[in-house]
């Protein structure tokens, strides 16, 4: 342990990183924070000196411009926590040099990571795919699941925990933020208004001994809490939503099928080299059992027709939000496998 | 044998040296495993040789399997056919020259030998549980016989890589050359030292025997990690087996547990990830041959929870990094969560 220590210098200011080879900025995730901090790092390092962002949805190619060498500039996503987990997600800007990135590949092997290229899309890829998903969820309750319910789900197909205990770890608050400035630029954003009812309500999740779980003082143990489950009742009640109850299967496609179609998205965006890489981001970013190959192998188990009929049903029943994608209903039209799919070059 | 040969026997005197030669890690691909047979047969066959070693040209011994032949049907020998078996029929000692990697069909071709010695640097190991299989050329039988079978039981679970000097201090090595020195000359010196020994030293021979609560025991403890996983628990099977059967029959019941594995959704998960894992490196579109800049003086800007995760993995994979804050205060509480989370994995035994 001392010697890891020893390893990490304590620093006050820019003057005294000048000399560094590479610097990862891991600064408040805000544009207008992190502007600033890269037209500084521009001024005074080394020419030479690679400038890498961990931001997990920022416009790399707007932080890239505020410097006077775009061409050494990348994004490096980590996951939190960040000493522990492998994936290591590199955004490409369009004016990021072929060495820049293989510069960036490299840094998170050498750090024990996996290095996974993305475009720069909101979210990236691994989030970006990951979004319908944390979406649907929370959709699933107003519809009459519970959050126990879910994460059980979840966890008996192989995740280490279920999806609402770690949205209770990570903080429910963070979330809110996000849906908040999404539904403010996006009109016909769907709102989640059980998790916004809860944050109201100063339910953060483990920090303040209560989310979509009850705590113990002390116990990270997740206790499910007819609190929760009458808040639920009373959305879904005022939304008239109709209620009904659901197979462990049904909730497993709803969650994984949702993230496919997106996926398939980002893929025909040219945002992604190959499904495989996909699989790779949700096996160490997102902790989906390795067993089960990745999100893009364990729908291929499925079937490429069979996800797309039931997405296109899904479609016609819940709008929009269940719009098959072109790539997905090209592999089913053809027959193609999604390991076989040929996605857009990279752009 | 003609050069070109990815297996050849040298002569070192009346010692026999054979050298797989399989760039670039010497897996048991296509006609390796053949010619080892073949080598053996030779030095047996030769009057002139008293005993044999069996190394790795290269990067490596041999580094295990060759993976991608795996769930494509392709032809597995007989039992009674396999390197192991002529080994174990040989009559004269094989001394195993290790460095590198022995893992999986590596190690269980080194235990099949009579001796084992490796260079410091060496790891060993049986990882085939993480691609959804078990050793299926007789390292669930060997290894508890040669290790004990609670060892046997936590590598081949695990399937983690053990470095030579613990490899020694769990038998499964003989020894363990200093730092530096010249593992061919060391491992033609131990066959010549070792060449009139009989009756010769086999690991088939030893007797594993254990207390047969540690099955149920490993059982429990992987209860959680594992489920929904067949290859653990036909790991803990073969190791049971190797314990209350004799050897043929331990064998036997490998190769059963193995055959549920190969070809199951679990293994050919597994498989997938592994490769995806290797292609996820690759970004085709770029120029070829573009180097990755070196770089030795990191830096994190920003001491928060992220920052401070990413300096820890600059630090912990050995390099010197700065972390700098633009407020005292952060720079402060930054450091404190460092220490803290280092404290944290000592605590629970992933540190020292």
């Amino acid at each position: 342990m001392d010697r890891r220590l020893a390893r990490i210098h304590p620093v006050a200011g820019y003057e005294d990183i000048k000399d560094c080879d590479v610097v990862v900025e891991a600064v408040f995730e805000r544009m207008d924070v992190k502007k600033p901090v890269f037209a500084e790092l521009d001024r005074v390092m080394n020419k030479d000196a690679f400038l890498f962002s961990n931001t997990s949805a920022l416009d790399m190619d707007d932080l890239a411009s505020v410097t006077s060498r775009p061409e050494k500039v990348a994004g490096t996503h980590f996951f939190s926590p960040a000493n522990v987990m492998k994936l290591l997600e590199v955004v490409r800007p369009k004016a990021a040099s072929p060495e820049t990135l293989m510069t960036a590949m490299a840094m998170g092997r050498r750090i024990g990571k996996i290095s996974a290229m993305a475009g720069n899309t909101d979210g990236f890829v691994a989030n970006r795919s990951r979004a319908p998903f944390n979406s649907e969820m929370v959709i699933l309750l107003e519809e009459g699941c519970l959050p126990e319910q879910v994460d059980k789900v979840m966890i008996d197909f192989g995740y280490p925990m279920g999806p609402f205990a770690v949205g209770d770890l990570a903080g429910l608050d963070i979330g809110a933020e996000g849906r908040k400035r999404r539904a403010l630029a996006n009109p016909d954003y769907r709102k989640l208004p059980i998790a916004d009812k809860l944050v109201e309500m100063g339910r953060f999740g483990q920090k303040t001994g209560a989310g979509w779980y009850r705590y113990e003082k002390g116990d990270r143990t997740p206790h499910p809490d007819p609190e929760v489950a009458a808040i639920i009742k009373q959305v879904a009640t005022e939304m008239g939503v109709p209620q009904k109850e659901f197979t462990d299967r049904e909730i497993l496609c709803r969650l994984l099928f949702s993230s496919v179609n997106e996926a398939c998205r980002i893929l025909e965006e040219g945002k992604a080299y190959r499904t495989s890489d996909v699989d790779v981001m949700w096996l160490h970013g997102f902790g989906f059992p390795r067993y089960r190959g990745g999100l893009f192998f364990w729908a291929d188990g499925i079937g490429v027709r069979e996800v797309y009929n039931q997405i296109a049903s899904w479609h016609q029943q819940y709008g929009e939000r269940w719009a098959p994608s072109k790539l997905l209903r090209d592999l089913a039209e053809s027959g193609t496998s999604f390991r076989d799919a040929k996605p857009a070059p990279f752009a | 044998m003609s050069d070109k040969s990815v297996v050849r026997l040298e002569k070192d005197g009346d010692i026999g040296v054979i050298i797989v030669n399989y760039p670039p890690v010497n897996a048991l691909g296509p006609g390796v495993a053949d010619g080892i047979i073949a080598c053996l047969n030779q030095g047996n066959a030769d009057p002139s040789i008293k005993a044999m070693v069996l190394m790795g040209d290269g990067r490596s011994f041999i580094a295990g399997a060759d993976i991608r032949g795996f769930g494509t049907g392709r032809k597995r020998p007989p039992l009674g056919e396999r390197t192991y078996d002529v080994m174990d029929r040989s009559a004269k000692p094989v001394v195993a020259a290790i460095h590198g990697y022995a893992l999986g069909g590596g190690l269980e071709n080194a235990m099949g030998c009579h001796y084992r010695i490796a260079v410091p640097s060496a790891k060993v190991g049986l990882p085939e549980v993480l691609i959804g299989i078990l050793p299926g050329g007789g390292g669930t039988q060997r290894l508890p016989r040669l290790a004990g079978p609670q060892t046997a039981l936590e590598m081949i679970v695990s399937g983690r890589h053990v470095p030579a000097p613990e490899a020694l201090k769990l038998g499964i090595l003989d020894e363990v050359l200093p730092e530096g020195a010249n593992l061919r000359e060391a491992a033609v010196a131990k066959a010549r030292a070792v060449a009139d020994i009989r009756p010769l030293p086999r690991v088939r021979d030893r007797e594993a025997k254990a207390d047969p609560g540690i099955f149920d025991a490993m059982r429990k403890s992987i209860a959680r990690r594992a489920r929904n996983q067949k290859a653990p628990y036909n790991c803990i099977l073969a190791v049971e087996a190797a314990c209350t059967l004799p050897f043929e029959e331990g064998m036997k019941r490998e190769q059963e547990l193995f055959m549920e594995l190969e070809n199951a959704d679990e293994a050919k998960g597994l498989r997938y990830a592994f490769f995806a894992e290797r292609e996820v490196a690759k970004l085709p579109d770029l120029p070829p041959g573009v180097p990755a800049a070196d770089f030795s003086k990191p830096a994190v800007v920003g001491a928060g929870t992220m920052g401070g995760g990413i300096a820890m993995s600059f630090a912990d994979f050995g390099y010197d990094v700065l972390i700098m804050d633009a407020s005292e205060e952060g720079l402060n509480r930054g450091m404190e969560r460092i220490r803290n989370n280092y404290a944290t994995s000592v605590k629970r035994g992933s540190l020292a």
